[in-house]
């Protein structure tokens, strides 16, 4: 009996386990079918929720124009601040050329759009000569205080912090002894009992003075970035180690530190009237709550002017309300102003309708400034932008190519995607790649010649963003082919190339002769001549020893500092040795082209191209299975608009847009004044200001007369660069080093 | 009735054997299965699979000067290293299975190698095979001329070295566990028949060996395609010519997207091994027979 009880038993647990077994197999089943399931697209989270209905909500971004003064073109803005029903801001005339002249406007910009302008003669009486670090803020007790910096008969900086507590009727500067120690002032804020907390270039910490601007304490802050807000008590400001926003408790001494990565570009820190602080840098505008423990993502830098490479913040200010509304200040590369207002708009779409993919291996400026550029349009259209390289995974180009091929096999891929360093000709060969004709014809002008350089059978499968030129400052002979360069080598510098540097060189801009070699006997041509430049411009394997202009370095160290940049030792030497010099320039603004030029018009000497040779700083190209056609036209206009592409002078590369290019070239900027040392004693150097109008329409017409643009093709470079090296320092000689590099070159191109 | 209830047994013994491989099944099914059947298919196709080619990618691909230096590349290491990695490794196993001396820690001495990361080895051989590494160095001091090991004719012999030195070790331990289970009395028996040493190795040692033969030269196989790594790291996409393999040429063809190449390089190499497989099945077919 009890054996049938336990067998029954025994057979029970056995029906149970497979019971269970049954139930559980399609519960796994589904788990693996939906598990695996694509999500959904478009919006995710809140419309899962809600339905289809997307959530709504988001602070947008508007500009705001001031009403200038009579006479006065533009402004720069030298601070900011809450007050009722909107914010006040101070400013002063700016022509691009600096401040021409020491009035002071005060601002007032209502939420209801109204503002008003007044001028301000106090801050003139004091802040006669423009000074430096100019900024008028008002204090928590209601006072306006304005601090400058200026020099004394010694030359040593001083600092004066000026305070009218008659809201600008009159004004007194203050005295205290806290005050003769500041050098300059980085930030500054007043407290409800008129206590001043300072932040000052010199010093390791805040300094925190009484009314009268007598030191009462100090304390930590990040010497990096300098930012304070005050709330009662309450300091808010960037920790020490520029990992934290510290909040010091002046009522009990007490400080606590909420977690925050600072970034490199300005930092700016305010309260609101709730006591919730606002961060703004270039990631965008956060909040925490007094109380609170996370920061709460308000505005997105990557689409707002604030994450413009070329944009500085200056100023935050929360002006209060049913919701607050943020302003904030961008100091230009000009040096004017630009202000902007971001308010939550309850009708636009929390999360964008749509999302564009934009790839590239290297982080490219102008792609970000599209896409602030382009969401202000299309506010519905979220662009995500991955460059690789930048990210912290730590992968190789490989394992980024291998990765987007992947994706691109799968019928994927991103919709816009940057070439440098990609197989562009493989993927145009492949069919990855659309025809831009249509978008480029429906685009701003580009430059002719450049479009006309990368059209091929009547399709246009990809356009650069911006150009690099190479160009060749000579006194004689001619550059534009590496066998001119071979008859002219001895006039290049002797002192300038390590054999890295000019195989490098070679291979950038004449290596196309290579690549092309058909036989070994080509390869053994061009290592010739590349050994005959060598010879004539004295490069050997201990060049890198000899190199020391006249630093007192060693050339190892020298190199360390310059890299292996040959522009500086060039230029030493083309002032009394060599006759010619070869560089590359990006923008008008760029400090190769600035000396460069500078040497033209002071050393003489012929500026041209190498040959019709550029360099495409951002190849564009669109891939054809992307998703989003219309918008993603949209986007590439808008990054060849003069717009995108005319937002720096400075760097980025030329624009491919005509006007752009135009504009660029017309720009001028009467205030630099720049010197390149080649001593420790700075008594050796060279001088130059900005490139003058001849020199700037000389660029111009080198740049729409460039036809080739160089291959961009790292792997075979490094390829074949430590065979040239090779035969540059005497390791090899033409002869034993050609059959090496054809070898090389013909097993790369039968893959 | 009798037979009728071992059928069924039989059947519910089929079914349950089926439900314990159905999951490994599955996973060779999605893992590999079809990915082969997909690598076919492309390889017929355009590199992006929109348009039929038929043979032409292997065609181009059997032309393809690369694929046919990486080939013989391959083939020439696989060829040279894993007959040397199982004679050396077979004659160490001997000589530590006649000693008792010491021979835990020889063991342990050459499975360090197995230990060691990558990265690690690849620092380790760049120190000694560099233009101006350890061996050039010690060349120079002995008044020989110093070479660019891994940039000459000597990179394929460095890899071999690379290649057995990391392997031996392992495969000592693999022919160490074989030689365990030979069982003493038949060498004692041989002795007393008057079998001399050759003899006992070449009538006992190596037939009983043969299991483990089998298994030592499929897993030698499996990591000799392994050591792409090494020359990977050492010498980047694109080293000597002398050991440009396989693994090389299918990369590089990756990274520019030559997908359709890829797929009928597989193909063919597919196509290879398991004639390999058939002609090996044929050999030991035809020597049952004759036997």
């Amino acid at each position: 009996m009890h054996h049938r009880i336990w067998r029954y038993i025994f057979r029970m647990k056995l029906n149970w386990k497979r019971t269970l077994a049954a139930l559980l197999a399609p519960l796994m089943l589904s788990a693996l079918i939906f598990g695996c399931a694509p999500k959904p697209s478009g919006n995710v989270g809140g419309s899962d929720v809600l339905g289809s209905e997307s959530a709504k909500g988001r602070y947008m971004e508007s500009p705001l124009l001031l009403d200038l003064p009579e006479g006065v073109t533009r402004l720069a803005v030298i601070g900011m601040g809450a007050v009722e029903g909107g914010v006040e801001l101070f400013s002063v005339p700016h022509s691009g050329e600096g401040i021409t002249e020491p009035v002071y406007y005060r601002h007032t910009l209502k939420s209801d759009g109204t503002q008003s302008c007044r001028e301000e003669p106090w801050l003139a009486e004091y802040m006669k000569h423009g000074g430096n670090q100019m900024s008028v803020q008002r204090g928590a007790d209601g006072a306006l205080y304005g601090v400058w910096g200026d020099y004394d008969e010694a030359g040593n900086m001083l600092a004066h912090i000026l305070v009218s507590r008659d809201d600008g009727k009159t004004a007194t500067e203050l005295m205290g002894d806290g005050i003769k120690s500041l050098k300059m002032i980085t930030d500054f804020a007043a407290m409800q009992d008129g206590r001043l907390v300072i932040a000052d270039w010199d010093a390791n910490g805040l300094c925190v003075l009484d009314a009268e601007g007598n030191r009462i304490q100090e304390l930590e802050t990040s010497r990096l970035q300098s930012s304070i807000a005050i709330y009662g008590n309450k300091i808010a400001t960037i920790a020490p180690e520029g990992k934290a926003v510290r909040i010091y408790d002046l009522s009990d001494g007490s400080h606590v530190d909420w977690a925050y990565e600072i970034g490199k570009r300005s930092t700016h820190l305010t309260f609101a009237q709730d006591g919730a602080l606002y961060l703004a840098d270039a990631t965008g505008i956060h909040r925490h709550a007094l109380d609170g423990t996370l920061w709460e993502g308000i505005v997105d830098g990557s689409s707002a002017s604030m994450g413009i490479s070329n944009n500085y913040l200056t100023s935050l200010a929360v002006a209060g309300g049913e919701r607050d509304e943020l302003y904030v200040s961008i100091y230009k590369m000009d040096g004017a102003s630009e202000l902007f207002r971001y308010a939550f708009d309850p009708e636009a779409a929390r999360t964008a309708d749509i999302e564009l993919n934009v790839f590239s291996l290297y982080d490219n400026e102008i792609v970000r400034n599209a896409i602030v550029a382009f969401s202000r349009v299309r506010s519905d259209v979220k662009v995500n932008y991955t460059a690789t390289m930048k990210m912290k995974g730590g992968g190789t180009e490989q394992d980024y190519i291998k990765a987007l091929n992947t994706e691109l096999l799968a019928g994927n891929g991103p919709d816009v995607i940057l070439l440098d360093g990609l197989p562009a000709d493989s993927y145009v060969e492949k069919g990855v790649l659309q025809d831009l004709s249509a978008i480029v014809d429906g685009a701003e002008p580009m430059l002719e010649n450049v479009r006309k350089a990368y059209e091929k059978d009547g399709k246009l499968y990809s356009v650069p963003l911006a150009l690099g030129v190479p160009l060749v400052l000579a006194r004689s002979g001619g550059y534009a082919t590496l066998d001119e360069l071979a008859g002219s080598a001895d006039s290049l510098s002797k002192k300038a190339f390590t054999p890295s540097a000019l195989g490098k060189l070679i291979l950038t801009y004449y290596g196309e002769e290579l690549y092309s070699a058909g036989d070994e006997a080509a390869a053994r041509a061009f290592l010739e001549k590349v050994k005959r430049i060598a010879e004539a411009a004295g490069v050997t394997a201990n060049s890198l020893e000899e190199l020391s202009i006249g630093w007192g370095l060693p050339g190892t160290q020298m190199m360390e500092l310059i890299g292996e940049d040959s522009f500086t030792p060039q230029l030493a030497t083309y002032r009394n040795e060599s006759d010619a010099m070869i560089f590359n320039v990006h923008a008008v603004g760029d400090m190769n082209f600035a000396f460069g030029a500078g040497a033209a018009e002071q050393l003489g000497g012929e500026l041209s191209g190498i040959g019709d040779k550029f360099i495409a700083e951002g190849l564009l190209g669109i891939n054809k299975a992307g998703k989003h056609p219309e918008e993603t036209a949209q986007f590439v206009q808008m990054l060849l608009s003069a717009g995108v592409q005319g937002t720096s002078a400075y760097q980025h590369g030329f624009p491919v847009n005509a006007a752009a290019l135009d504009a660029m070239m017309a720009f001028e900027n009467d205030n630099v004044s720049m010197a390149l040392n080649f001593d420790n004693e700075r008594k050796d150097f060279f001088s130059a200001e900005w490139p003058s109008e001849a020199i700037r329409e000389k660029l111009k017409t080198i740049i729409r007369g460039l036809k080739t643009p160089l291959r961009s093709d790292s792997a075979l470079e490094e390829l074949l660069l430590s065979e040239l090296v090779a035969c540059i320092e005497g390791g090899e000689t033409p002869e034993s080093a050609a059959p090496k590099v054809f070898s090389k070159l013909s097993a790369y191109r039968s893959e | 009735m009798i037979m009728r209830v071992k059928r069924k047994k039989r059947h519910s013994e089929a079914g349950m054997a089926l439900c314990f491989l159905a999951p490994s099944l599955a996973g060779i099914a999605v893992m590999f299965l079809a990915p082969t059947a997909d690598v076919l298919r492309r390889s017929f196709l355009s590199s992006m699979g929109d348009s039929f080619v038929g043979f032409g990618n292997y065609a181009a691909v059997l032309v393809n000067e690369s694929f046919l230096l990486a080939m013989a590349n391959t083939g020439r290491f696989l060829f040279v290293c894993i007959p040397l990695l199982l004679t050396i490794s077979l004659l160490t196993a001997l000589l530590l299975s006649r000693t008792r001396w010491c021979q835990n820690l020889f063991k342990t001495t050459y499975l360090l190698p197995l230990a060691i990361p990558v990265t690690s080895v690849v620092l380790i051989i760049q120190a000694v095979f560099h233009k101006n590494g350890l061996l050039s160095t010690l060349c120079e001091a002995l008044g020989g001329a110093p070479a660019d090991w891994l940039n000459s004719e000597y990179a394929f012999s460095v890899l071999v070295l690379c290649y057995l030195w990391k392997n031996l070790g392992y495969n000592i331990v693999l022919w160490l566990a074989g030689l365990s289970g030979i069982s003493e009395s038949l060498y004692e028996a041989a002795r007393i028949d008057g079998a001399g040493p050759w003899q006992r190795f070449r009538f006992i040692t190596l037939p009983l060996l043969r299991p483990t033969a089998f298994m030592t030269a499929v897993l030698a196989l499996i990591n000799s395609f392994k050591v792409f790594r090494e020359a990977y790291l050492v010498a980047g996409r694109y080293p000597h010519r002398s050991i440009y393999m396989l693994q090389h040429l299918l990369s590089n063809w990756f990274t520019n997207l030559d997908m359709q190449k890829i797929s009928a390089a597989a193909s063919l190499l597919l196509f290879a091994i398991l004639l390999a497989i058939a002609a090996g099945q044929f050999i030991t077919s035809r020597k049952e027979e004759s036997a």
